[in-house]
């Protein structure tokens, strides 16, 4: 190895798990979006935190930027790096604890969600959120953007089930938070000892370091799980559904693959014991025949789905890859943002396109899928062009997105600028991360 | 297929990764043998798509090390059946292989593959001494014609002498091909199609001479060749009937098996079941035997685990191979069966070393080995080298 940083790289993770290779690096240029490819100078594959606090010291003294992914599934680019390291953490991929105690699972960042929930599921138990790409997304990357996903109603954000976090420094030091900063406690409080430094690391998408163990809360899996589904001929009515459905938490998640003009497809969840469960529904019935423009399709479509859900999952792309422009709306926002973003699509001739809603306790995540083949130049800029406008006009309309990487980083920077967030989100970044080697450019820092 | 052909599904691959690990559902590992590489993207199915476009778009020079990743596939289809936008992997990776090797790129193993081949007529070397086909098998014609393939001539002889005494056994009229020239599918599974072509044209001529009115084949790798490869190309058109072993012996064995009171599970070779389909076959054979229990591996049918031989895999890495095979054989030995029943003498071959070397408590056997001991006495196979 002639080369300084690759050597000195090798002696921290060994010479198997850190490549230059072009045709290695080729394959870490992109994640699951649109956007354009950007080449790593190396990719290593560390074991421990401790050599991730290893190669993080090596990236300050080169001045080189590193950049966390985990399973590179995430559709923004905040897993991409142009000429520093990608350092992918999918060598930590342990269950460290199951403390039945205190309902919590401690996991290295690079497992995959769908392994994790499959050995909770043969012990009783389950997390509260997984995100829709489960089979190849992991907690350290979820945490970091922070993910939403499957159990949004009941569980909200993966945010909300932090108990703690062991996380790399940009400097290279290793934290812990909430009661595990304490050496002699378990984590099972999040809120303890001081701030809560896991909210920094949160939907920071590795800005603030390399999350390298997180404690989620674990629930007992439910007696029974049942699904059905409704269609509907107003979206008005059926965003109103989904608000009184929420805010009488009725649900564990309301899943909206289909919006189109007047077809309008919904799925709800309901866990619990039978007694609770066939209360629930009896009370989403009554709420749902309140509006006649909504018809009961009965359970047997999203049964079948959820027997097969994370697989199932991935299918809709057969459509192509997609552009996704996501953010959170509150549910009075949520008809008016579904048309102007379908006007900007259509004005684009935008071919193939999905709108999607997955509701929140206090709104929804509002989803646009701009599909294209990737070798098709003529869609693919037709998409670039669409999906600025559409992250432009969703932070004009008082939307946020949560996963934000690369793509949404101008359009924040253009709003959020010169607000004091912004101003102190910066100022945190330069006392941090005193070098800016850390993931630069992810959200505008 | 040439690449340029698959263009269209390279460039549909969203890289959404679902073909890395699962976790989920009997499935551990999608790729078997990613866990047993050093795991970078380019080691499992969505990074070798990554390198099907380079190649494609002459993006990337094609170096050694490159070829190692592309040839640890084992072409073994659990990606593509696993593939929720369902790409043809198999057929991007065979087409990738034929391209580079088009090319001119080669690992040294294939070089050696490539001249035995060339030399010999076959990837092991020259024909030995020592005569394989019985002599009552050795005729000039037949109505069924058994060929047998150059793995099971060389590494599992006694699936030769099985399948004699078997076909006898049942009162048929019976050759079995002696010529000693490999089907091809070596070849044409590390994308040198020409000498593909070459061997197969001149296996094909020496059982034209036979005249058979059906071929059967044990191997799947030969079944698929004589049945499926040879018709994709102009020349080497026929219209012999192929079977495989399974489904010819299917109609014959009912009520003619003596019992076998044990535990069986069966092995679905990637390249009879994911490539073909034959998955009900060689379980409903047998299930003709009276008393035999045939229970399950945590992945069977479309899901099953690969043994780790395919694709050549074998003689490019054989490290890789040996560690996948013991994930199979794990997952075999959690069954409690007392048999490991397959019909392919790469994964037969490669459980028998396995079993033998950690002496494990199973015992590997073939279809035709068990069928045929079951015909005569009912007491199972002579190989009980697994105990």
């Amino acid at each position: 190895m002639s080369d300084e940083i690759l050597r000195r790289l090798a002696e921290i993770v060994g010479e198997e798990h850190v490549t230059d290779k072009t045709f290695i690096r080729a394959a870490y240029t992109q994640d699951f979006g649109v956007q354009p490819p950007r080449w790593p100078a190396y990719v290593v594959r560390p074991g421990s935190a401790e050599e991730i606090a290893a190669v993080v010291r090596l990236a300050n003294e080169y001045r080189i930027p590193i950049t966390p992914r985990g399973g590179g599934s995430a559709q923004e680019g905040g897993c991409q790096s142009e000429g520093g390291i990608v350092l992918e953490t999918l060598r930590l991929n342990r269950i460290l604890s199951i403390d039945e105690s205190a309902g919590t699972v401690t996991v290295e960042a690079g497992i995959t969600f769908v392994k994790l929930m499959a050995e909770l599921e043969k012990r009783g138990w389950k997390i509260g959120i997984a995100p829709s790409g489960a089979m190849a997304g992991t907690p350290g990357a979820h945490v970091s953007r922070p993910g939403v996903g499957w159990g949004n109603i009941k569980y909200v954000c993966q945010g909300d089930q932090v108990i703690a976090l062991k996380a790399v420094l940009p400097t290279g030091e290793i934290i812990s938070t909430g009661t595990r900063a304490n050496p002699n406690a378990r984590p099972f409080f999040r809120y303890a000892l001081g701030p809560d430094l896991a909210g920094l690391f949160i939907g920071a998408e590795g800005a603030f370091g390399v999350l390298t163990e997180i404690t989620l809360r674990m629930y007992p899996w439910p007696k029974q799980i049942y699904l059905e589904r409704y269609v509907g001929t107003n979206l008005r009515d059926a965003v109103e559904i989904f608000r009184q459905i929420a805010h009488h938490n009725l649900v564990c998640y309301i899943s909206v693959p289909v919006i189109e003009p007047e077809h309008i497809l919904f799925d709800v969840n309901v866990e619990g014991d039978p007694p609770e469960v066939e209360y629930r529904v009896q009370r989403i019935r009554d709420i749902v025949r309140q509006y006649p423009s909504v018809r009961y399709e009965g359970p047997d479509a999203p049964s079948q789905f959820w027997e097969r859900r994370w697989f199932l999952t991935g299918e809709e792309f057969k459509q192509g890859i997609a552009g996704a422009v996501n953010y959170f709306l509150p549910f009075d926002k949520l008809e008016e943002a579904t048309y102007i973003m379908r006007e900007i699509i259509l004005r684009h001739g935008i071919r193939r396109f999905a709108q999607q809603m997955f509701p929140e306790p206090t709104g929804a995540e509002h989803v646009n899928l701009l599909f294209h083949h990737s070798g098709d130049k003529e869609e693919y800029a037709k998409i670039h062009r669409a999906i600025g406008e559409m992250m432009d006009k969703a932070l004009e309309l008082g939307g946020a997105p949560y996963s934000k990487g690369r793509q949404w980083a101008p359009y924040l920077e253009k709003h959020l600028g010169g607000t004091g967030y912004w101003e102190t989100l910066k100022a945190l970044k330069r006392a941090l991360d005193p070098n800016h080697i850390m993931n630069p450019g992810v959200l505008g820092l | 297929m040439a690449l340029e052909h698959l263009a269209r599904y390279i460039y549909d691959c969203t890289r959404c990764g679902f073909c890395r690990v699962w976790g989920w559902k009997g499935v551990e590992y999608v790729c078997p043998t990613y866990p047993h590489t050093t795991a970078w993207d380019t080691e499992y199915a969505r990074g070798r798509v990554r390198l099907a476009r380079a190649v494609l778009e002459n993006e990337l020079e094609v170096t050694p090390d490159m070829l190692e990743h592309i040839y640890e596939c084992t072409l073994c289809g659990s990606c593509a059946v696993h593939c929720p936008i369902e790409l043809p992997l198999v057929d991007i990776f065979h087409a990738l292989r034929e391209e580079i090797a088009a090319r001119g790129h080669r690992l040294d193993s294939h070089q050696q593959i490539a001249l035995f081949i060339e030399r010999f007529d076959n990837p092991y070397g020259p024909k030995p001494d020592e005569e394989v086909v019985p002599e009552y098998a050795r005729k000039s014609q037949a109505e069924i014609l058994f060929y047998p393939g150059c793995t099971n001539t060389r590494m599992a002889p006694e699936e030769v002498q099985a399948v004699a005494e078997l076909f006898q056994g049942l009162g048929l009229d019976f050759a079995i091909f002696d010529d000693d020239t490999c089907c091809g599918i070596p070849l044409y599974e590390i994308g040198q199609m020409e000498g593909f072509r070459r061997v197969a044209g001149k296996t094909l001529e020496l059982i034209r001479k036979r005249n058979p009115k059906v071929i059967v084949a044990s191997c799947p790798a030969c079944y698929r060749a004589l049945k499926v490869l040879y018709q994709e190309e102009e020349e080497l058109r026929h219209d012999f009937e192929v079977q495989h072993l399974s489904e010819f012996l299917l109609p014959l064995v009912p009520g003619r098996l003596k019992p076998l009171l044990e535990k069986v599970t069966w092995h679905d070779p990637c390249v009879l079941g994911r490539h073909q389909g034959i998955y009900e076959e060689p379980r409903e054979v047998l299930r003709q035997v009276p008393g035999l229990e045939l229970v399950e591996m945590e992945s069977h049918h479309a899901d099953s685990l690969c043994c780790g031989a395919g694709g050549g895999v074998f003689f490019t890495r054989q490290d890789v191979a040996a560690k996948t095979v013991e994930s199979r054989l794990e997952q075999a030995l959690a069954t409690g069966a007392r048999y490991l029943v397959t019909s392919c003498p790469n994964c037969y071959v490669r459980f028998r070393q396995s079993i033998r070397k950690g002496r494990r408590p199973i015992r590997p056997a073939s279809l035709a080995t068990l069928i045929n001991e079951v015909l005569k006495h009912g007491t199972g196979t002579d190989d009980a080298s697994g105990d």
